[in-house]
């Protein structure tokens, strides 16, 4: 039902185009949420959501999204999914609510949001929209996920610990504690910690891009169209 | 793209239309999640409440109730005007208050505190809602990380002595952490000072709750 090139562009959001790992987008809440796997997962979620649905209708309102005034409706489409997020959060999962604290809201401020809406949700029909927006919001998740536990399980000592702010009271005794008792590294449990990881997280991508596919296709996309700052850790010409 | 000129009428009708559909559905959701949050942020109050007033011995259920703080306490306490504290009352009379305080003292910003008091002085126990303090050092206050804080429970304002409610560095009884003192320190001062609203009100508070108990049990 889609143009194959772009299926083609829609699954490079997992490695290529990762929107952290590579174009270092919606670092904010990779670094203060993810102290444990719980807090990841219940931010990465919300995330998917409120980006499946914001892209989704964006891609359903494109001929009325153009103009001088396309970002200000991006914006507003964007901040009432993360309204409506954060309103069902807080009615269903009261304790996640207070957990993610202001990061919940503050989702309407990860650029990464805004960036699939503007260059692929509002230029594609709305399957492709919500592929891309799936996959984009999984490689999120999935780099918050791993954060998240390496975090918890060395800045902590823990794993899977407020597992019930998500999963409800089965959860409770998910908790595994590997090491001895008071076992804490500081620096992890801090966003510095978090951020020396994200660049050891982001060389170890390099360094498996350059020893896996040594240099044969690259280099990938080109940038964004009209856009002047382009932030990547890879190469982009 | 016409992105580079100045937005016409019809465009900001579009976006004057967006708005309004948007408005409409945030509304409609907030309204149908309205009573939900309510309950769901009730029950977590309760859950704090019943922390600090302890469980249940008399057989006899507790009921909260909500009480004005006089404006010449909300200084001490840290709150601002409207706050109230709430009053755990068994068959109407007033077993123990459960008084919210904010130190201002802390390492990271305000920490705050609620704090359940019978009404012979006793602290029943304290709990931080919130705060900012440093991960892994100051967050010890925190009963899911420490039980540091329950070296309040059955501390009165003479139990010990003024000079003692304090922590070890200075002169005190209470322990600080290895490599955070401050964070205690707000706590220990933050808890003593509520105590003394507890000891300047209790009269008041008592007088209220017999007035108010008095005229259930003529009917």
């Amino acid at each position: 039902m889609n143009p194959p090139n772009d299926n083609y562009s829609a699954c490079h959001g997992l490695w290529r185009e990762h929107p952290v790992l590579v174009q270092l987008l919606g670092l904010s809440p990779l670094l203060a949420v993810t102290t444990t796997l719980a807090n990841a997962l219940g931010l990465g979620l919300v995330t998917l959501i409120v980006l499946l649905g914001s892209s989704v209708s964006c891609s359903l309102l494109r001929r009325q999204l153009n103009g001088a005034l396309h970002l200000p409706m991006l914006l507003l489409i964007i901040a009432a999914w993360v309204t409506c997020a954060e309103l069902l959060v807080r009615a269903y999962a009261y304790p996640l609510a207070q957990a993610l604290g202001i990061f919940v809201p503050l989702i309407a401020s990860n650029c990464v949001i805004l960036n699939r809406a503007q260059t692929i949700a509002t230029r594609h029909p709305i399957g492709t929209a919500a592929l891309d927006a799936t996959v984009i919001g999984s490689g999120f998740l999935a780099l918050l996920l791993i954060v998240g536990a390496i975090r918890e399980l060395f800045g902590r000592g823990s794993l899977f610990a407020d597992m019930h702010l998500i999963f409800g009271d089965i959860a409770r005794d998910w908790l595994w504690q590997p090491f001895d008792g008071d076992y804490t590294l500081l620096i992890l449990s801090m966003p510095a910690g978090a951020f020396l990881l994200l660049g050891f997280l982001i060389a170890l991508k390099n360094f498996l891009d350059s020893w896996l596919l040594p240099s044969s296709e690259s280099p990938p996309e080109k940038p964004i169209a009209g856009s002047k700052r382009v932030r990547t850790t890879g190469k982009i010409n | 793209m016409t992105a580079k000129t100045a937005p016409n009428r019809s465009q900001w009708l579009r976006l004057l239309g967006i708005a309004l559909l948007i408005g409409t559905l945030v509304t409609t959701l907030e309204i149908l999640t309205r009573e939900r949050i309510v309950a769901s942020q009730t029950s977590a109050a309760l859950d704090y409440l019943r922390q600090v007033t302890g469980p249940d011995d008399q057989g006899a259920a507790i009921t909260f109730e909500n009480w004005p703080i006089p404006n010449r306490q909300l200084g001490l306490l840290g709150l601002s005007e409207g706050d109230e504290m709430h009053i755990a009352l068994r068959a109407g009379q007033p077993i123990a208050a459960i008084v919210p305080s904010i130190s201002n003292a802390g390492y990271g910003g305000a920490i705050q505190l609620l704090v359940g008091i019978d009404f012979t002085g006793r602290i029943i126990a304290v709990r931080v809602i919130s705060h900012r303090e440093t991960v892994g050092l100051g967050d010890k206050i925190e009963i899911a990380k420490s039980d540091w804080i329950e070296a309040f429970s059955k501390r009165s304002l003479s139990d010990p002595a003024a000079k003692y409610w304090a922590v070890k560095a200075d002169g005190g009884i209470y322990d600080q952490f290895t490599g955070a003192t401050i964070t205690p320190r707000a706590v220990v001062n933050q808890v003593a000072a509520t105590l003394q609203f507890f000891a300047d009100e209790r009269a008041a508070l008592a007088a209220r709750g017999t007035s108010q108990a008095n005229p259930e049990a003529g009917e």
